[in-house]
């Protein structure tokens, strides 16, 4: 079974060739090639809430949670297949000054590794993480986004069917793609499968449905809000409604910036406790920032 | 007393875990038209999202109110907090350094409606307390702090052997919010940062010791106004240095510290400084975390008696050793364990006489319901199964806001624990509501 992850979803800005048309799954490798920068700094919202349906719209039934973020990362290695991230909560305050930094490394061998300073105990704490045996539990942030949704794929984790060739969805022209996921990986999923709208002209994944194992429809993703930032093209909103509780997310990016210089020293543990040294090293990235 | 990390953190850190994963999503979207941007530009019920927030509204002032109720629910039988209490944070970012203070604050009438001693409460019904104040500059590769400030060297969660530096608040002797345990000291703090390398150095002119309460007061021990009686009190100072290595962390300790708690040195009490070395390690090995911290005090005043009972200080070689796991279950939440010795032992006036002393801790900790409900139980067995102290603890998080904490401790104890026996019949049942701004 196939879990679509964003991460999958990320197309190049490499287009397949206009003169052959491509398969189901030569549009879904080209997500594994996304040109995302090799460096990033962001700052976003996430907000979720449960949700009634007045007039045919969704409608937060009260106020929505809110987790107001600043994230930093960049690629680093040999080949820049790894990577170092920097997250710091800035809102609510009750959990103001949380700081986490993970490092991934391409080497499917290699784990990640994981900090977290805890300001309330002012403690440095290596984490650890789930074996990977099954579906990841918990979600992001109280969200409906699901550990698993985010956890990169590869490629071979599924099949994939064409269903539809020249669907038009809004004002786009798209293919309706039908991903399975593997036998072997089907274990390390809660979804039995998924279907992506991808635009044709740009190859970009427009919306998503998440279909648990009895093939009931259990989530709808939808991207929006598409700006050029930094001469890559970005969706600063994404949209997630889960169906089978009645609830939805949305985590919209207010600031951005990306290929930018970043000091090693802002990707490692003393940026998690040292406030006054990441504070002076961030000032000049939020200025970048749009 | 030790002290327990909040599980809450432990589930945060997952979401911080995989938060940068998502970002390649957003930054998955080449070439869509303005046409496209209006189709999907739709809010779908998130009316009151505005256009940014920005971190430079962020406030200087931070905190919480809170309504406490505690009350013992052994023998004897007494509410042992009824009021109102306050944590206010200054966290400021200047052109000449960082600014940090923390205070907290609190109102408690259950003094008064148990009918304590006058003294106690015009002493305990209305009390502060600076927790930390301190400046920090950062440069290159070093970074100086300078004053009240809490400083955490170990490894450990709830059994810490080489966090020496920080005291302990034991005015509450079993506390809800886990956060209030710890003290700043007074110090002068230089770091040094290299590559995966940490230098740091540490000096105390003026020690600060674990916080007790007045003799009279429910939770006086037997250290209550030792303050009195100090004898000493030692310039403290040390080193650390913390390697980082592939999944692993490294720190070798060597300093001159005192006793937080105070010794009886015939009708004088001490804190008499002495040196400490000291390792701490941890591995990670998804989904498991293993800890140890070994201390080694070559000179380290221990409390004796003689026969006929006078309390004597003698110096003599000493050990401390904990070993520990973090484990992360996929079905059953996290687990930490935490096993503690020291060797020979501290003993006190009335306790028997031990050559060692041992602590095992096991806490476990889920959050549910979007990670509104968070459920916690810690165990922890002192020197035997027979003597242990129970937790079982709650957070339901209303809304970003408020949120409400509950907590119950059961004591049992066979009454030859120096540490326990004091606490027997302190069963507890503790609520706070708290509102966060």
């Amino acid at each position: 079974m196939f879990k679509l992850t964003f991460s999958l979803l990320a197309l190049s800005l490499t287009a397949l060739p206009l003169h052959a048309a491509p398969s189901a799954r030569q549009i879904m490798q080209q997500s594994l090639d996304v040109n995302d920068g090799s460096s990033r700094y962001s700052q976003a919202r996430m907000m979720s809430c449960a949700f009634v349906i007045k007039k045919g719209k969704r409608k937060c039934r009260s106020k929505p949670r809110l987790k107001l973020t600043e994230s930093l990362g960049k690629d680093v290695g040999a080949e820049g297949k790894d990577s170092l991230s920097l997250s710091l909560i800035l809102k609510p305050s009750s959990e103001k000054g949380m700081a986490f930094l993970q490092k991934d490394y391409d080497d499917t061998e290699k784990d990640s590794e994981q900090w977290m300073y805890l300001p309330a105990m002012k403690k440095l704490k290596r984490i650890v993480s789930e074996t990977d045996d099954g579906p990841k539990t918990g979600t992001l942030f109280g969200s409906e986004l699901a550990y698993e949704d985010i956890e990169k794929h590869h490629i071979s984790d599924s099949t994939y069917a064409l269903l539809e060739e020249n669907l038009s969805y809004g004002k786009r022209t798209v293919w309706k793609i039908k991903a399975t996921p593997t036998e072997k990986f089907a274990p390390k999923t809660s979804y039995g499968h998924s279907v992506v709208w991808i635009d044709q002209q740009h190859y970009l994944p427009l919306k998503i449905e998440l279909y648990n194992r009895q093939g009931k429809l259990a989530k709808t993703l939808l991207q929006q809000k598409i700006q050029q930032i930094d001469g890559i093209w970005i969706a600063k909103r994404m949209q997630i409604i889960n169906h089978s509780n009645q609830r939805m997310s949305l985590m919209v990016t207010d600031k951005l910036a990306l290929n930018m210089d970043v000091p090693d020293g802002l990707l490692e543990s003393r940026a998690l406790k040292d406030s006054n040294y990441r504070e002076t090293q961030m000032k000049a990235l939020r200025m970048l920032a749009k | 007393m030790t002290q327990r990390v909040n599980p809450l953190y432990h589930s945060v850190s997952f979401t911080f875990a995989l938060y940068w994963a998502l970002l390649p999503s957003l930054l998955a979207a080449p070439f869509i038209l303005s046409a496209a941007e209006e189709e999907f530009d739709d809010f779908a019920g998130f009316s009151d999202v505005g256009e940014t927030e920005s971190t430079s509204s962020e406030p200087w002032l931070r905190g919480s109110l809170s309504l406490d109720l505690a009350r013992q629910i052994g023998a004897p039988n007494r509410w042992v907090r009824n009021g109102v209490s306050t944590q206010l944070i200054l966290d400021r970012e200047t052109p000449f350094g960082h600014l940090y203070a923390e205070a907290t604050g609190l109102y408690n009438a259950a003094y008064r409606l148990e009918k304590d001693p006058q003294a106690i409460i015009d002493r305990y019904e209305a009390d502060g307390l600076l927790r930390e104040f301190y400046w920090q500059k950062a440069f290159a590769q070093f970074s100086l702090s300078v004053g009240r400030k809490m400083l955490v060297w170990g490894k450990a969660d709830m059994l810490p052997v080489v966090n020496m530096i920080t005291p302990q608040d034991r005015s509450a002797a079993l506390f809800a919010k886990p956060e209030e345990t710890r003290l700043g000291q007074d110090l002068i703090q230089l770091d040094w940062y290299g590559n995966g390398q940490q230098l740091n150095a540490v000096l105390i002119p003026q020690p600060r010791f674990n916080l007790q309460v007045n003799s009279g007061h429910p939770y006086a021990t037997l250290f209550s106004d030792s303050t009195d009686h100090i004898k000493d009190n030692d310039v403290e100072y040390g080193l650390r240095w913390n390697q980082q290595l592939p999944r692993a962390e490294l720190a070798l300790i060597a300093g001159h510290f005192a006793n937080r708690d105070p010794l009886f040195d015939g009708f004088e009490q001490t804190h008499r400084a002495s040196d400490v070395l000291a390792l701490s390690y941890n591995r990670a090995a998804d989904p498991f975390l293993f800890k140890t911290e070994l201390a080694y005090l070559p000179q380290h005043p221990t409390q004796l008696f003689s026969r006929q009972g006078k309390p004597q200080v003698e110096e003599k070689e000493s050990y401390r050793a904990m070993l520990g796991v973090d484990y992360v279950s996929q079905n059953y939440g996290r687990w930490i364990a935490e096993l503690y010795a020291e060797w020979p032992s501290v003993t006190y006036p009335g306790s028997s006489a031990k050559t060692s002393f041992g602590l095992l801790a096991i806490n476990w900790s889920e959050q549910y319901w979007r990670d509104d409900l968070l459920l916690g139980a810690t165990v922890m067995f002192f020197s035997d199964l027979e003597n242990r102290v129970v937790r079982l603890s709650s957070r339901y998080q209303y809304d970003d806001r408020w949120s409400l904490n509950g907590q119950y401790n059961r004591i049992d104890a066979n009454g030859d624990s120096f540490l326990l026996t004091p606490l027997e019949g302190f069963d507890r049942l503790d609520f706070t509501l708290s509102y966060n701004f």
